[in-house]
């Protein structure tokens, strides 16, 4: 009996491992399901790890959650029978994520944030990787004191086991001085990943959307849309990147090619509506209503979309007028920031809202030139 | 803080450079094996070649390595000889014992987009195995000039002189073999080092030792020769594949781009790939081998092939594994993408058998294709195969038998329809894996007046068959009591009527409503702390998450439950049934419903023990 599941389970991961995105998830939750309602923790544990992988890496964040607690929980029962190194190093992934739910308290995130510590120091690893997780979720939340602090206790922590690989660090290193205003430090700190010789799962995936704003700012336009061209194929196909999507759309509306930005929004606008990351929405959107602002500058009238049926501004047939999309944007915005903002106690969400009409300030027409490698993943 | 700044009376010296400690930072580093120091020779040849050529076009040049294999204590030696341009003194001082020196600048070789290699870091290389180089050399370019003998040391020394004997134009390298690198200097090794780097050169190599002398590039590769029929054509691409890679590949398919001036074979894979894994394909840069583990030569979804080409026109990146990802590169990846597409749709029309096998194995390539590519799914997507509630089959095959695509996006919920579905005779499509669900939305798009529609399980409930008024009644005790019961586990309750009789109940759920499930199974053995944060994560402005149990009026079951009055029979017949329909969907319990679970059988076994004992007299 137990021989007959472990085969069906283990033969249910095989197959996740050749699938990818949401039937990946579907496989791992199907192995999930099938151990747990045998009894198998062991199962259940190995299977809700890789499902933890693959939720976050194809934007899911709320299904790894709920996985990562459960064994969290099965691994304080009896430590011993679980591997900490690859808990632990879940551990980042999920902390990372949960500022971007309005619904986590901060008084939560820093509670689990302690939690982290505890156990990384339990386990002999240095704390890098929480300094590191700290900062972030202070820049997310828009508190750029404590991200400085955090900032400064990070880089000074020597690198161990459960530091994030190199280049991903060098990506968030870059994140941080754009915020902290230095573009140029930016831009040149992105170099070894730029030319290929730093590179991880994720990266250079999520540096080329960084890059954009900065190098439009330094009036770079043109390498701007080397690096436009390079990493928004990288990014298109996997909704894990929504927040990169936001990145590309906003710097194709600032560089007026309109058209393609629109199918950027075709294409994205359903994940950011389907996700449950909050603020990902949020800053897809913001890109999202600055296109609808210069489309309604540009006299066009309607767009074609598939959006969902559960949406409010849903039409049948998916044609939707501009405005009234561009109306309901706002709204729901605003109703985002509000949330967010009342999480952070602060004003760095409504703040978000008006500084993105003064980027238009930045906007300068920068052609795409040629058709080559310009529609996304199939290169078609 | 300002840096300090430079007084007057500094001296500035130069950085001392450690030559055998770079050596091995090298080897150790940006080779990828000592067995290098072989292509950066027939590199260094091969550019001298060229520049000879441009110089004299009728030059026929050719490059010979002569081995000594290692015997009896003494150590083995390679030479190679090259009939290229040659070096003057001057230049040697500025080529060979400058490193780092970044190529042979444009004033001495007009074109320096056709040289591959970088002297000074090419030649380094060969300290690797032997710990002198010997270069003798004379320039073609000066008919006046006399050969010269460079001596370079692994100490960082070396001395140069000039030769009063009569030495031909071009160069000759001389290697002695370190202790531990004499595999380096068998001729086996030597020649299969040079076929591997240099099989694709267009001049001859030859590696030769004592009498025996083998042209190890005689032919050009493959996919350059003239074939008799298409048929031998495939077989001697087939057999190169093999030789390479030691594999049976399926078949093998020819390859241009007019973009990179990129030429050469895609060979498809025997086995379905995971499409998570990078492929990797085996390039060379003007007919030398760059890598064996090149990536981003082919679009995302081509990932059922794998690759041997040359390109003359791509630009290597800094690490000289793949090609620098530009417009240039862009335009080769579509235009080689256009040959694999331009064999299927070939295939589609002169060999059909061919391609049905072809798409049993890789049918997620061809699937990542069709979704983006609209003219290429209206021609492939008959042929796509998808599993079904009557099993696999292909589209085509659906539709000879479904005026209606009827399908279902999720896997949960494609499991619930297949059993109502098949007892209705009717046949859904499971669209709930990889690219399934967007070729199913494209449909519509791409074939505006077939029908097609997407089957939602509550969807399904709702158009089966209603109770007549009076039944309404007849049920009413029954539903109410279950949606008391049933509350608790976020379910509620309806009575309709269904085929097949034989089902008592349909569960169906909805994503959300699962998530919440897993939710409630998570937050039971959590901490307080993360049981809060799953609490705050769950915790959603709407409402409709509830699944819902459908009691099937057709069932004799249900239709006994209808007149039962007793409420705790009543309300313990709809837990368990409640129970049953979670496990026949593969639902795991949560600890409540597996209280119910316990609760039920032991009921069950009382009543059994107490039936026979009442019975006795």
């Amino acid at each position: 009996m137990s021989a007959g599941v472990e085969n069906e389970v283990n033969d249910l991961l095989d197959q996740a491992r050749r699938a990818a995105g949401a039937s990946q998830i579907m496989l791992l939750e199907e192995a999930v399901r099938l151990a747990d309602s045998h009894g198998e923790v062991r199962l259940g544990y190995d299977a809700r790890q890789e499902l933890i992988q693959a939720a976050t890496f194809s934007g899911h964040p709320e299904k790894a959650l709920v996985a990562f607690t459960w064994c969290l929980a099965q691994f304080d029962r009896d430590p011993a029978a679980f591997d900490s190194y690859r808990l632990l190093w879940r551990y980042k992934w999920i902390l990372g994520r949960l500022p971007n739910f309005p619904q986590v308290s901060r008084r939560q995130i820093e509670d689990a944030a302690e939690d982290m510590r505890r156990r990384y120091e339990q386990f002999g690893s240095g704390l890098r990787a929480v300094y590191k997780l700290q900062m972030d979720a202070a820049l997310d939340m828009g508190d750029w004191e404590a991200a400085r602090a955090h900032h400064a206790r990070w880089q000074a922590a020597r690198r161990d086991w459960l530091a994030d690989c190199p280049a991903c660090e060098l990506n968030r290193e870059i994140a941080f001085q754009i915020e902290a205003g230095n573009d140029e430090q930016a831009v040149s700190l992105a170099a070894p990943i730029v030319a290929g010789r730093m590179k991880c799962a994720e990266i250079p995936h999520a540096t080329f959307g960084k890059l954009l704003l900065p190098l439009l700012r330094l009036g770079r336009p043109e390498e701007a849309m080397r690096h436009h061209r390079r990493g928004y194929r990288l990014i298109a196909g996997n909704e894990e990147f929504l927040y990169e999507a936001s990145e590309h759309l906003t710097f194709l509306v600032l560089t007026d090619n309109l058209a393609k930005g629109t199918t950027l929004l075709a294409r994205h606008l359903p994940w950011a509506l389907a996700t449950s990351e909050l603020a990902r929405r949020f800053a897809f959107q913001l890109a999202a209503r600055l296109l609808l602002g210069q489309l309604q500058g540009a006299g066009r009238k309607r767009l074609t979309l598939r959006l969902p049926a559960s949406l409010a501004a849903h039409r049948e047939g998916g044609t939707y007028e501009v405005g009234a999309l561009a109306d309901w944007l706002d709204e729901d915005l605003r109703a985002l920031a509000a949330r967010f903002d009342e999480r952070n106690s602060n004003d760095y969400f409504s703040r978000r809202i008006v500084e993105s009409q003064d980027l238009l300030k930045l906007r300068r027409p920068v052609p795409l030139r040629g058709a080559a490698g310009e529609e996304g993943p199939s290169g078609r | 803080m300002s840096p300090p700044t430079r007084e007057d009376r500094t001296v500035s010296h130069k950085f001392q450079i450690n030559l055998r400690g770079m050596i091995d930072l090298l080897s150790s580093h940006l080779y990828s094996g000592p067995q290098v120091f072989v292509r950066e020779l027939l590199q260094n040849a091969v550019d001298a070649l060229r520049a000879r050529t441009y110089l004299e076009p009728g030059h026929r040049g050719d490059v010979t390595l002569e081995v000594t294999p290692p015997r009896a204590g003494a150590p083995g030696t390679l030479a190679v000889l090259d009939n290229g341009i040659g070096l003057t003194d001057d230049e040697v001082h500025r080529f060979l014992a400058t490193i780092g020196q970044t190529s042979k600048s444009a004033e001495l070789w007009d074109r320096p987009t056709d040289f591959i290699g970088q002297f000074g870091i090419g030649l380094l290389s060969c300290f690797v195995v032997s710990d002198e180089i010997v270069v003798l050399t004379r320039s073609a370019r000066d008919r006046g000039a006399k050969a010269v003998e460079w001596r370079g040391r692994s100490d960082g020394t070396y001395s140069l002189r000039e030769l009063d004997r009569d030495v031909p134009p071009g160069a000759q390298v001389y290697l002695t073999g370190k202790k531990g690198c004499e595999e380096f200097f068998e001729v086996d090794r030597v020649a299969e080092l040079a076929g591997h780097f240099g099989g694709l050169l267009p001049y001859p190599i030859t590696v030769s030792s004592g009498k025996s002398a083998r042209v190890i590039n005689e032919e050009p590769p493959p996919w350059r020769r003239e074939y008799p029929s298409p048929a031998a054509r495939r077989q001697a691409l087939r057999d190169y594949g093999r030789r390479a890679f030691d594999t049976e590949f399926f078949d093998a398919i020819p390859l241009r781009a007019a973009a990179g001036d990129v030429d050469g074979v895609a060979f498809v894979l025997p086995y379905s790939p995971s499409p998570a894994t990078r492929r990797t394909h085996r390039v060379y840069l003007k007919n030398m081998l760059l890598s064996e583990s090149a990536e981003n030569l082919l679009p995302d979804w081509a990932f059922f092939v794998k690759c041997v080409v040359n390109a003359n026109g791509l630009r290597p990146n800094a690490a000289r594994e793949a090609f620098y990802d530009d417009d240039n590169l862009a335009a080769t990846r579509d235009q080689l993408g256009q040959c694999l597409r331009d064999y299927l749709v070939r295939l589609s029309k002169e060999d059909p058998e061919r391609l049905q096998r072809l798409l049993a194995i890789h049918f997620l390539s061809i699937k990542a294709l069709a979704v983006h590519d609209d003219e290429f799914y209206r021609m492939i997507v008959d042929w796509l195969p998808f599993e079904t509630s009557l099993g696999r089959m292909t589209l085509g095959e659906y539709r000879k038998h479904n005026p209606v695509v009827r399908y279902v996006p999720d896997l949960d919920q494609f499991r619930q329809i297949a059993r109502v579905a098949a007892a209705q005779s009717l046949c859904v499509i499971n669209a709930a894996y990889t690219y399934d669900a967007e070729l199913m939305e494209k449909f519509a798009d791409v074939f505006p007046d077939e029908p097609v529609e997407a089957v939602d399980p509550a969807a399904l409930t709702q158009s089966l068959e209603d109770l007549t008024l009076e039944e309404q009644e007849e049920v009413f005790p029954l539903l109410r009591l279950a949606d008391v019961v049933l509350r608790p586990f976020r379910c509620a309750a309806e009575v309709k009527k269904f085929l097949p009789r034989e089902l008592p109940t349909l569960y169906s759920t909805s994503a959300e409503a699962n998530f919440l499930r897993s939710v409630e199974q998570s937050k039971e053995v959590a901490d307080p702390l993360w049981s809060s944060v799953l609490d705050s994560v769950a915790k959603k402005p709407s409402a409709g998450t509830y699944a819902q149990l459908c009691f099937n009026y057709q069932n004799p079951l249900v239709r006994r439950l209808v007149r039962v009055k007793d409420r705790g029979v009543l309300q313990r017949s709809v837990q368990m049934l409640y129970v049953q329909a979670l496990l026949l969907g593969h639902h795991p319990l949560s600890a409540r419903e597996m209280a119910l679970l316990n609760d039920g059988l032991l009921h069950l076994i009382e009543a059994g023990l107490e039936g026979p004992e009442e019975k006795r007299p």
